[in-house]
């Protein structure tokens, strides 16, 4: 876990600079000189390094040079279905354009082109555009529980899933089973139908037993042929069932499409729809066990509560559509500038709650900080003109509030301060003795 | 695939071999009772058990032959065909068992 370092300066704003605190990867830009300078803003506000493609060097090459994992196509450039082949042959392309019919869509997708942001560019459509084509990835692999009392079966299952970029957890015994999810909680349970002592039909209704597992898919891996057999491990609590003899090659490839397809719906589970940021419930859920951890370790943790500044009148001036670009924009901005261990949720309407793991207020307060600095530059369009957005936060620490209430609610009197005192500022709880206000 | 993935797996499927020679063996003294008319359930039960075992893992360490000959075996027992015919299906998967490479 990398700590935030207050011993360097900030960063100061301005385009090709990231925040500095994000782990997001680097984008090549092509676009004329004067959209360049905004969209590479843009991306730097929401945490992305850039790469400007420039006319005077073999643009190609420099992109290469640089390590980019995705490329942003403004058609503001010539011919910008050409520069999308060229790219597209080494990375995703979004481009950005006008040209919204079924006949420039065709030209574009025949191009290489990934997706399309249609301008008047949303910044929140961006930043989810770009999440998808480049991460961010998981930090760790998938996980796969495997019940088999068969050892050699077991162990070939698990180093096909190993190879595949899977964790294998191996249980010969099922009576084991149940032991091992609860120290490891597997991504998924690839099991044995047949087994002694307890079958696998057995072990699912146990499983399910628990409202833990619920959500937990369960594969079977049997050479049991008999339907009414097979439908009868689904009514108990299978997912799927996988016939034997199976290719270890196969039943990885098999095995990964059902632990993703099962955490893209825990992960929609537990997200907040508009901003992908996790929801009140499961935010609250993670403060509690941060907190709980902090308890045992002694570690420290920083909860910052953001609340956008006249959200209303955005929403009254500009309609909501607009306001949900703000709020989506402001997730981007907020991921962009924090570290993947951190904890980022939608905390109500226009509030969004940050919980800094191994984090001073201090150190919490300059991340805020810069996050602040940044949002405030982005410019939203609107119908008929340009404008910006600022928010308020408070923040507190830990070690003065160890309690989920206290910490909330010192955040929360520190973010109305903040609002008192003007807006478009942060404001630090009183305790840790600090006025960066 | 990666050349430790494939090693591992050669490493196994050496396993499943030597396993396969010794329920071959065990399989031997059960297809004689069964020829012989004197075997009772419990050797049905040995027979379907390691049939299930070899069909299953044969099939993965693509011994494709040995998995169809025990998966025979194992329906034959399922299917109660008789003592002669189980017999026979048991003859056919030892055989094949012993042309599996040492």
């Amino acid at each position: 876990v990398r700590n935030y370092d207050l011993s360097s300066p900030p960063t100061l704003p301005g385009p090709a600079q990231s925040i500095g605190h994000g782990d997001r990867p680097t984008i090549g830009v092509f676009a004329a000189d004067v959209s360049l300078v905004a969209l590479t803003e843009t991306l730097s506000a929401i945490g992305y390094q850039t790469v400007p493609h420039r006319r005077d060097a073999a643009s190609q090459l420099h992109i290469v040079a640089s390590n980019v994992s995705a490329v942003v196509i403004d058609d503001s450039i010539d011919e910008p279905l050409k520069w999308a082949e060229k790219m597209s042959a080494h990375w995703p392309v979004l481009l950005i354009t006008c040209a919204v019919s079924t006949a420039d869509r065709l030209a574009a997708a025949r191009s290489g082109v990934d997706a399309i942001v249609v301008k008047p560019l949303d910044v929140g459509e961006l930043g989810e555009w770009l999440n998808d084509l480049v991460g961010p990835h998981r930090e760790t692999p998938l996980s796969v529980l495997i019940v088999d009392d068969d050892d050699i079966l077991a162990h070939a299952y698990g180093i096909a899933l190993e190879n595949a970029g899977m964790r294998a957890i191996i249980v010969t015994d099922p009576l084991d089973a149940l032991q091992q999810m609860t120290a490891t909680y597997p991504d998924l349970i690839l099991m044995d139908v047949q087994m002694p002592g307890m079958n696998g039909i057995e072990l699912a209704r146990i499983v399910r037993q628990s409202r833990r597992y619920l959500a937990l898919p369960i594969v079977f891996l049997s050479a049991e042929q008999e339907p009414s057999r097979q439908l009868e491990a689904r009514k108990w609590g299978g997912d799927d069932f996988i016939s034997k003899p199976v290719d270890p090659v196969r039943l990885a490839a098999l095995v990964k499409m059902r632990a993703d397809r099962a955490i893209a719906l825990r992960s929609m589970m537990h997200r907040d729809s508009l901003t992908g940021l996790l929801n009140h419930g499961r935010f609250i859920e993670r403060l509690y066990q941060e907190l709980e951890r902090c308890r045992r370790t002694g570690a420290e943790v920083s909860l910052v509560l953001l609340d956008l500044d006249r959200f209303k009148n955005i929403n009254d001036t500009f309609g909501h559509v607009c306001g949900d670009q703000v709020l989506r924009a402001l997730a981007q901005t907020l991921s962009g500038g924090l570290r993947k261990t951190d904890v980022l949720g939608r905390y109500g309407g226009e509030e969004f709650g940050v919980l800094l793991l191994d984090t001073s207020p201090k150190a919490a307060y300059a991340v805020a900080e810069k996050i602040r600095q940044r949002f405030s530059e982005i410019e939203f369009n609107a119908k008929w003109r340009k404008f910006s957005a600022t928010f308020s936060a408070g923040v507190s620490g830990s070690l003065a509030h160890a309690t989920p209430e206290t910490l909330i609610s010192s955040a929360d009197e520190q973010m109305y301060l903040a609002k008192a005192a003007g807006r478009n500022r942060i404001v630090v709880q009183r305790d840790d003795k600090l006025s960066f206000d | 695939l990666n050349s430790s993935f494939e090693g591992q797996l050669a490493v196994l499927r050496q396993k499943f071999r030597d396993r396969a020679r010794v329920q071959s063996r065990v399989l031997e003294g059960l297809a004689i009772e069964l020829e012989q008319g004197s075997a009772e359930l419990r050797c049905y039960a040995e027979v379907q058990l390691i049939a299930h075992s070899l069909s299953g893992a044969a099939g993965v360490f693509g011994l494709s032959e040995v998995s169809s000959c025990a998966s025979e075996l194992e329906d034959f027992i399922t299917d109660r065909v008789g003592s002669a015919k189980v017999a026979a299906a048991g003859r056919r998967l030892i055989a094949r068992i012993s042309q599996l490479e040492p």
